[in-house]
């Protein structure tokens, strides 16, 4: 008896992935890639397809979902994994899109979701084999500090035949931080201020190899961790050597689920003694659901709030306001409600 | 002569010495008591003489070669062990459970053959478990294990039999029954080696009888010359009276009063 | 008696192990009907030139045959090595993991990542800590002059913690963005990037020990007895018991390479199998692999067909194997096993 319960089961658990196969989208007809070609940021050499255009793009890669916003190709979209709900609800391609994994690829999702191409982060080769092996092309990218970005639009910009578009938005932000090195540069050296962001834990900061300390550098701070690298990650020196370094403000980053709030730092007796706690410099950088401290156009935007935090008397919350304005009608012609995205500027 | 154990000495790392010079000969076809308080050395001196326990000093001579330089296989085609307390994790029918005591006669990569299955039957046979060869060995009486077990030690047909307490953990009927087996396996020609601290089951039994003091001295002679009142109390630290019960024709070991 | 019931229980789960491996074939999220799979992989196996797109052709022979051979394989592999190690230590609850295997396999495995070595190292690296691993955990009781069973369950324990330790700490140096991901997923166990480049050469270590361990079964039977009664049996223990570790541990450890390290198999599937044909090794043992391909094949199955993005495939074979052990437990209190 036992036995016919045990073989029925071993049945059910054979027969239930027959019921819970999946529909796949038809299939679109893969172009064959000739002419010139593009180094990833992976540094392998890519054909650049014939019309970037008709290309279908999966991605599990959350990092890549701003530039190819930003690229205006996201009608090319056909699998992402977006990293808020702000993406999904600011581009209806986005929101459309299916799903082939987050972080990690589900091979098959993948062959199914019509896509011809993935785009990946660039170290993780054994994934990129694997899609390879389907058939399917890869492109990895590389956008951990200000050159990867701009190598990385012009990446996907070759690619995807958006070529035009990624020059636009290069030259945008360039001249977005031309701006702010005009205003840094008649700040007198004696008037400069250190600062500090802080990841997801506390004492958890962002060294001089990330993105981070150069915005910090770039809106005329001195970064206090610039001594301190982990291969562009975040590195624990503990809440002690902060204390040591006293940076006179303290950002904490948006782009990660914090593990305390900004009362356990400003409230806590541990904190007291802090220079940035005792002025209240403390703030977390906006925004809640769209981060500006993450690779892509954004840091532009987390450059000029450090600018407005560090230097308010240089740069006035009316120049920030009007940049935030700017920088979401460039991007997606459009603005959106400071309490939606989630940041108060004042 | 089967055993001959000269110079026998053993103690664990850091604990006191359970054998002490012990010397002992056994004829083939004999049966031997060992007898002794808790913790004396019985059992110690049965893993010598099953070669699990390497001895330090003195050597055990088993069918005139030097047991420590004999395989386990040809020790055991020899000696059928039977442990005490066995408590089996696995439910192995008792009929596979019988069948692996021929395990000395089957090669490494090898399995039981029509001979080794034939020899199981007889064994089972023999100790009136034909009924329960498709039991589990877990879900049997502890006396009938022990019969699984003394049925797994002669499946292969040794020359001697050693019995690890064979009546400790089990009730008076089953004892009883127990040392009949015995008796019977030493008639039917098994030189049987029996360990107890029972002096009563010595005296059942007959033969020859060793007492193993807590010293780890062994003492041996004929049952019936050996055990004497100052000896058994002594050896046991207590008061014990030997009787002759006319009715049962035999002495009898008895407690004092309390 | 014994015969007659082996054999039917052996066709029984033989033919639902084909009858799985023909389904496992026929489904997935991507769309191929049933009969085109098996077309698809007539047209391969024969040499025959295929009319379908490079995409079907890759889904059916370079995502799903792989995973399903390696899935059946591994599955097969934990299982018969579980048996085996329940067998020499005579106990039913310990599984292959017991002897640290897996968690020095991967450390290796770990290592390798960390020090971005090309993948084929990978592998290399996981077999190597898989062997100092149980190295280690026979070498302490001996050192110790202890080599009782338990004192080498003990070991185990020991080596496993202080492997767990050591991979916490390559975790901990690991790149959290990148590489901690890679040795995440390695840990948690996944069959989604096997190839048959990987399978092949993982077959001269799964083969002849799956092989040893099956011509050993019955003297595994006397070994379970434990040590003492084993060795009144006329059982060299530590020649046979050290030559059924390091087959099991082969097992094991090759797994690893292949698949990362699943958990519950090795220590459950046996179970199953001693339900299925009570505790005699020379039938466990072949029933146990049978019965570990076909549920690490179901197992894998669901989690590629299941949900939009793929599982870790120890989330699965947890969520089915620790309701089952808990069972087992009580069941065993109950009844006795």
């Amino acid at each position: 008896m036992r036995r016919r319960i045990l073989s029925l089961l071993l049945a059910v658990a054979l027969l239930l992935p027959a019921l819970a196969g999946c529909s796949a989208p038809e299939r679109t007809a893969q172009p064959t890639a000739t002419g010139p070609a593009v180094i990833d940021g992976a540094g392998r050499v890519l054909a650049v397809p014939e019309d970037g255009s008709e290309e279908r793009i999966a991605s599990v890669y959350a990092t890549a979902v701003p530039f190819l916003a930003a690229l205006g190709i996201t009608d090319q979209v056909a699998a992402v994994n977006c990293k808020s709900i702000f993406w999904t609800n600011a581009d209806p391609n986005l929101d459309a899109a299916g799903s082939v994994g987050r972080g990690v690829v589900d091979l098959e999702a993948l062959a199914a979701c019509g896509a011809t191409v993935l785009v990946h982060r660039a170290n993780d080769s054994e994934t990129v084999e694997a899609v390879e092996r389907l058939g399917m092309d890869v492109v990895c990218i590389s956008a951990e500090d200000m050159e990867g970005i701009y190598d990385t639009l012009t990446l996907l910009g070759t690619y995807f035949d958006a070529e035009e578009r990624a020059e636009e938005v290069i030259a945008w932000m360039n001249e977005k931080f031309r701006r702010i090195d005009e205003i840094v540069a008649e700040i007198p050296e004696e008037e400069r201020v250190t600062a500090l962001v802080m990841g997801s834990e506390l004492g958890r900061v962002a060294g001089g190899d990330m993105l981070q300390s150069w915005m910090i550098q770039k809106a005329g701070g001195i970064p206090v961790a610039a001594e301190v690298e982990n291969n562009g990650n975040w590195v624990t020196v503990g809440v002690e050597t902060i204390f040591q370094w006293d940076p006179e403000f303290l950002f904490c980053t948006s782009s990660a689920a914090l593990d305390y709030t900004l009362e356990d730092i400003l409230e806590g007796d541990a904190w007291d003694a802090a220079a940035a706690v005792q002025e209240g410099h403390v703030a977390v950088i906006p925004a809640k659901i769209d981060t500006w401290d993450m690779p892509g156009v954004a840091c532009v935007l987390g450059t000029f709030w450090m600018l407005r935090q560090m230097y308010p008397d240089r740069f006035s919350l009316e120049e920030l306001e009007a940049e935030v304005e700017e920088y979401y009608t460039f991007l997606f012609g459009r603005t959106f409600a400071p309490d939606y995205l989630g940041y108060t500027l004042s | 002569m089967i055993y001959r154990i000269c110079g026998l000495s053993f103690s664990y790392p850091g604990g006191p010495t359970v054998l002490d010079g012990v010397s002992l000969e056994l004829e083939r076809g004999e049966i031997l008591s060992v007898l002794g308080p808790n913790g004396a050395g019985k059992s110690t001196l049965l893993g010598c003489m099953l070669g699990t326990l390497p001895a330090p000093a003195g050597t055990v001579w088993l069918d005139g070669q030097d047991l420590s330089r004999m395989h386990p296989r040809e020790i055991a085609r020899l000696v059928g062990y039977v442990p005490q307390n066995l408590s089996p994790v696995f439910g192995y029918t008792v009929r596979d459970f019988v069948l692996m005591g021929r395990a000395p006669l089957i090669p490494t990569l090898g399995r039981p053959g029509a001979a080794d299955r034939a020899a199981a039957e007889e064994a089972l046979t023999q100790m009136g478990l034909a009924a329960l060869a498709d039991r589990p060995c877990t879900g049997i009486s502890g006396g009938e294990r022990q019969q699984a077990s003394i049925a797994r030690a002669i499946v292969r047909r040794p020359q001697v039999l050693l019995f690890d307490e064979p009546t400790a953990h089990l009730d008076f009927g089953n004892q009883l029954r127990t040392l009949r087996v015995l008796k019977e396996l030493s008639r039917q020609g098994y030189t049987v080696v029996v360990t107890t601290h029972n002096p009563d089951h010595a005296i059942l039994l007959g033969g020859r009888t060793a007492i193993l003091d807590r010293n780890g001295r062994l003492t041996a002679g004929q049952t019936g010359e050996l055990l004497r009142e100052d000896l058994l109390c002594r050896v046991y630290q207590t008061d014990l009276k030997l009787r002759y019960v006319e009715e049962l024709g035999r002495v009898v070991c008895l407690f004092p009063n309390l | 008696m014994k015969g007659r019931r082996a054999v039917p229980m052996g066709i029984l789960l033989g033919s639902l192990l084909l009858a799985g491996v023909v389904l496992a074939v026929c489904v997935g999220k991507y769309r191929v009907t049933p009969a085109e799979s098996l077309e698809i992989l007539a047209q391969q196996l024969l040499g025959l030139p295929s009319g379908y797109p490079e995409m079907t052709v890759n889904v059916v022979m370079e995502l799903r045959i792989p995973r399903i051979l390696a899935s059946v394989l591994v599955g097969a592999a934990l299982s018969l090595s579980g048996a085996a190690y329940q067998g020499v230590f005579s106990n039913p609850l310990i599984s292959p993991d017991f002897l640290g295997v897996s968690s020095g396999a991967c450390i290796g495995a770990a290592l390798a990542i960390l020090l971005a070595l090309p993948s084929g190292s990978i592998q290399l690296f996981a077999f190597a800590g898989g062997v100092a691993a149980v190295a280690m955990t026979v070498a302490l009781p001996a050192a110790i002059g202890n080599r009782s069973n338990i004192m080498l369950v003990l070991s185990g324990v020991i080596v496993g913690s202080a492997m767990s330790s050591v991979l916490g700490f390559i975790k901990y140096v690991a790149d959290p963005e990148t590489e901690l991901a890679a040795i995440t997923y390695w840990t948690m166990g996944s069959f989604t990037y096997v190839t048959l480049g990987d399978l092949l050469p993982a077959l001269p270590f799964l083969l002849p020990p799956a092989a040893c361990l099956l011509l050993l079964s019955w003297r595994i039977n006397v070994l379970s007895l434990g040590e003492e009664e084993a060795r009144a049996l006329g059982v060299n223990v530590r020649a046979v018991r050290g030559l059924v570790i390091l087959c099991a541990t082969l097992l094991t450890a090759s797994s690893v390479c292949i698949s990362g390290t699943i958990s519950w198999v090795g220590l459950v599937i046996p179970h199953l199998g001693r339900m299925l044909t009570g505790p005699d090794n020379t039938r466990l043992l072949p029933v146990s692999a049978l019965l570990g391909g076909v549920f690490l094949l179901a197992v894998d199955t669901l989690t590629r067909t299941i949900g939009t993005s793929e599982m870790p495939i120890s989330i699965l074979t947890g969520l089915v194997g620790a309701p089952f052990y808990a069972w087992l437990l009580w069941r065993q209190r109950r009844r006795g096993l």
